[in-house]
């Protein structure tokens, strides 16, 4: 910080008068405590915050002001006291605190020795009575130290929180799951609430089992101010591989200073601290909210991929350090009577990606779908086991052996695919009934059936339960329907785009005279048909009688398997006979193309009926 | 097009679709050894976790089983005998999905795409061939029937994709949180409704109506993806 002679000058008044101001404050500063009750509260209850002010000087006790919490003053008392001639006095104000939304927020303390509060709220559910009486506390376990290497903090410019991740290494695997704290540090009384939980800022990586709440509460001291820092857990993988980098960020609500006099005394860095400075502001008070996203400074990772080579057959994409162990509910059993197969995954890895196929069937052993459960050894569930449980049944009697099972990862610390195998587990099975097997074998009726059974079907099992079946019957590769497939999805699409495309196609075919003749004849048809109307209304012979004659050329030329232009009069009499209606027509026609002979509108419209009637009985014919 | 190209053109078609839909099943059944799932191998899966008192786990496998051959009466008596143990009603769904769920969904919509394309071609011959209407006409009727069988039936499976069965018996919780309120008890083999996800949770509401939190680890989803 550099400041010139000239502008010191300027500054020293203003930087007296704050520091007598601010140590005639600190030397009056009463004894102030505070406490939330209850500090975990569901989104339509509300805590109260009691703020008690002890001593010989008292000033007006005011209510935080936190972003999303709401204050009503509900309660005062005082208590004086003269010990010896001194007097001195106790106020307390109880305020209800109400919140507009569910969160963890952090209430500031009223002066520099009073610790932030801290108050969950849940989302409303009606019934909250057990949440109430909970501390505060209870949301953060005892700090605990971590064994993860720390993290660059880069404070945000403003000064009010940073971001940092604690990571074990920047190698990785893709697939790798890696532990990762991340740290969210608060500026004591600047910070109002945090707002969320941190997230990635990334899509080369994922993070998962991020718990809801931080792990750890802690205090720390960063450049000479006190931060209160949250820590979560949370697993992080890579999933392509390449030079990468990732940035958590955190949404937070900061207090920050306001309606700074407007001179440029306060642009210096000396003054900006001092004047950022919570105990400052909550003297002077003019602070406003603002809601900000602090971000970690980039974090690169080189992230290797899976070799392909010696990649071994049925791994399914397990990437850590494993142990496998496998065991049966019971080592003597009876042909038909099924067993539990069990196989236990240990280690530390992505679980998620941990499967086996478990045992397939074989002549001696029929194995059905195995089911899976996880337990976790620690919240970020990277440790912990997975147990395979397979239901099997021996079909044959006498000394047999479960075959070993085998299941594949890869170890990123030893940078190759291990195959771990269990050991194959002897078995003594005892025959089977008679009665049983035969049941079985034969699916006959069994006489335990229960009332509600149909007669002719067949029962196992002191259930009532209707007899197992032979491995065929309807199979799919997935549970979802082929209607909610995507891929399938396109078929009925692509036919409903198809047809209104066809349909267009074709009706340009038809309009260019292509296509279907008797589809053509009937357009050409409907076409005249409509002209010989138009020209009836009109009174307009010359247009009548061309499409009349048209229309009956066209009709008779069909009928009588001739071309259209052999349709004359002579023919026409020759096969109608002199003087028949359509004979007459088609030498009206003629008369009214070349000698302009005028007809009454009632005379077209009998020929129109004349036309008519011949094109129906041609179309009955 | 003459008379007798239209009627080739449209015996083909019609060929074509019926064939294309029996090959599709045909191969889905060839296939049976190498799917994921199998209603005979779900079915007998299911009855063994039903003997060895793993009664969520065969809820589950019956439902799986059910979706496949929906009217098995194996599969429904079975599935009604764990349930009435377990103290659940026999078997759930409405009315509709009771009746629109008739044959296998993949089977179903292979006919709805023969229908879809049945009744296209109908409408277009009756549009543009006027004199095929004789065939025209019920083709085009009998893919319209096929389709809407089609199209109820995707209705009424819709459901199992956000449907779970419970394997174990919980509590519902108010919150997705550790040590969250409870707020109801979800018995073992119960199914519900999934409506939204929170790492580790789900929100869940049962056919009565009820909904809240509970762990994910402790359902199975009856149509799992992939």
């Amino acid at each position: 910080m550099r400041v010139s002679a000239t502008r010191f000058h300027r500054l020293l008044p203003g930087f007296v008068a704050s520091l007598l101001i601010g140590g005639m404050a600190f030397a009056s500063d009463p004894v102030i405590s505070a406490k939330i009750e209850p500090a975990e509260i569901s989104l339509h209850q509300s805590a109260n915050l009691t703020i008690t002010s002890s001593g010989s000087d008292q000033r007006p006790i005011t209510p935080p002001m936190v972003p999303g919490l709401d204050f009503t003053a509900v309660g005062q008392s005082q208590r004086i006291e003269s010990v010896n001639g001194v007097s001195s006095s106790t106020v307390s104000i109880t305020y209800q605190v109400t919140a507009q939304q569910s969160g963890i927020y952090t209430i500031p303390g009223i002066n520099r020795s009073v610790q932030p509060l801290i108050l969950r709220v849940d989302p409303d559910t009606g019934s909250h009575a057990a949440t109430s009486s909970r501390s505060a506390t209870s949301a953060f376990p005892p700090n605990a130290s971590s064994s993860l290497p720390a993290g660059a903090s880069h404070i945000a410019p403003d000064g009010t929180a940073f971001v940092r991740l604690r990571l074990p290494k920047h190698e990785l695997y893709v697939g790798e799951s890696i532990p990762v704290e991340i740290q969210v540090g608060t500026r004591d009384g600047l910070v109002a609430s945090l707002n969320g939980l941190p997230t990635l800022n990334g899509d080369a990586f994922t993070l998962d089992n991020l718990s809801a709440q931080p792990q750890r509460r802690t205090q720390e001291i960063i450049g000479g101010k006190p931060f209160t820092v949250f820590t979560w857990r949370g697993v992080l993988a890579a999933v392509k591989p390449g030079t990468l980098s990732l940035t958590m960020e955190t949404p937070l609500t900061v207090r920050i200073h306001s309606g700074r006099p407007g001179s440029d005394l306060f642009d210096d860095q000396a003054f900006a601290d001092l004047f950022n400075d919570p105990a400052f502001q909550n003297f002077f008070g003019g602070t406003t909210e603002k809601d900000i996203t602090v971000a970690s400074p980039p974090t690169t990772f080189a992230v290797l991929p899976l070799p392909t080579q010696g990649r071994p057959e049925g791994f399914t994409g397990a990437v850590g350090e494993f142990q496998v162990s496998a065991g049966l509910s019971d080592r003597k059993l009876t042909a038909g009577d099924p067993a539990t197969l069990r196989l236990t995954v240990n280690g530390e890895g992505d679980f998620a990606r941990v499967n086996s196929a478990m045992l397939g069937s074989t002549s001696r052993w029929k194995a059905y779908q195995p089911a899976a459960k996880f337990n976790s050894a620690d919240g970020t569930a990277r440790r912990g086991e997975k147990i395979f449980e397979q239901p099997i049944i021996a079909t044959e009697p006498g000394a047999q052996t479960v075959p070993a099972l085998s299941f594949s990862y890869f170890d990123p610390q030893k940078r190759r695919y291990v195959v771990a195998q269990t050991a194959p587990l002897s078995v003594e099975v005892a025959a089977a009934p008679a009665t049983a097997m035969s049941a079985r074998a034969d699916q006959v009726t069994s006489t335990a059936a229960p009332s509600s059974t149909l007669a002719g079907e067949s029962h196992t099992g002191g259930l009532g339960l209707r007899s197992d079946r032979a491995l065929a019957g309807i199979a799919a590769h997935s549970m979802v329907p082929l209607y909610f497939q995507p891929p399938y999805l396109a078929l009925p699409s692509v036919l409903i785009l198809a047809f209104p495309g066809l349909w267009f196609w074709l009706s340009r075919r038809e309009q260019a005279g292509i296509g279907d003749p008797e589809a053509r004849n009937a357009a050409t048809a409907t076409r005249l048909l409509t002209e010989m109307e138009r020209a009836t209304a009109a009174g307009d012979p010359e247009d009548f009688f061309q499409a009349a004659r048209a229309l009956l050329r066209r009709m008779l030329a069909g009928r009588w398997q001739i071309a259209e232009n052999a349709v004359t009069l002579a023919e026409v009499d020759a096969r109608l006979g002199t003087g028949s209606e359509v004979g007459t027509l088609l030498a009206l026609a003629e008369e009214a193309l070349y000698s302009r002979r005028r007809f009454a509108r009632a005379d077209l419209e009998r020929w129109q009926r004349i036309v008519l009637r011949e094109m129906r009985q041609e179309n009955m014919s | 097009m003459t008379a007798r190209a239209f009627r080739l053109h449209l015996s083909f078609a019609l060929l074509g679709m019926l064939v294309g839909a029996g090959a599709a099943q045909a191969a889905s059944d060839t296939v049976s050894a190498h799917a994921d799932y199998s209603s005979a191998a779900l079915y007998n899966a299911a009855n063994a976790y039903a003997r060895q008192g793993k009664s969520g786990l065969a809820v589950l496998d019956f439902e799986r089983a059910r979706v496949l051959s929906p009217n098995d009466s194996d599969i429904l008596a079975n599935l009604a005998v764990v349930r009435s143990s377990l103290g659940l009603p026999s078997v759930p769904g409405s009315w509709f999905a009771r009746h629109a769920r008739w044959a296998n969904p993949n089977l179903l919509f292979w006919l709805g795409l023969a229908g879809l394309g049945l009744a296209g071609v109908g409408v277009l011959a009756i549009r543009f061939y006027p004199r095929q209407r004789r065939v025209a006409w019920p083709a085009a009727v009998l893919g319209v029937v096929l389709s809407s069988i089609a199209l109820a039936d995707a209705l009424a499976i819709w459901p199992i994709l956000h449907e779970a069965v419970v394997l174990h018996s919980i509590t519902a919780q108010v919150s997705p949180i550790t040590d969250g309120d409870t707020l109801f008890a979800l018995p073992e083999g119960q199914i519900v409704q999934m409506t939204s996800r929170y790492p580790g949770y789900a929100l869940v509401q049962t056919a009565s109506g009820q909904t809240g939190w509970v762990v994910l680890a402790n359902l199975a989803p009856v149509a799992p993806l992939g």
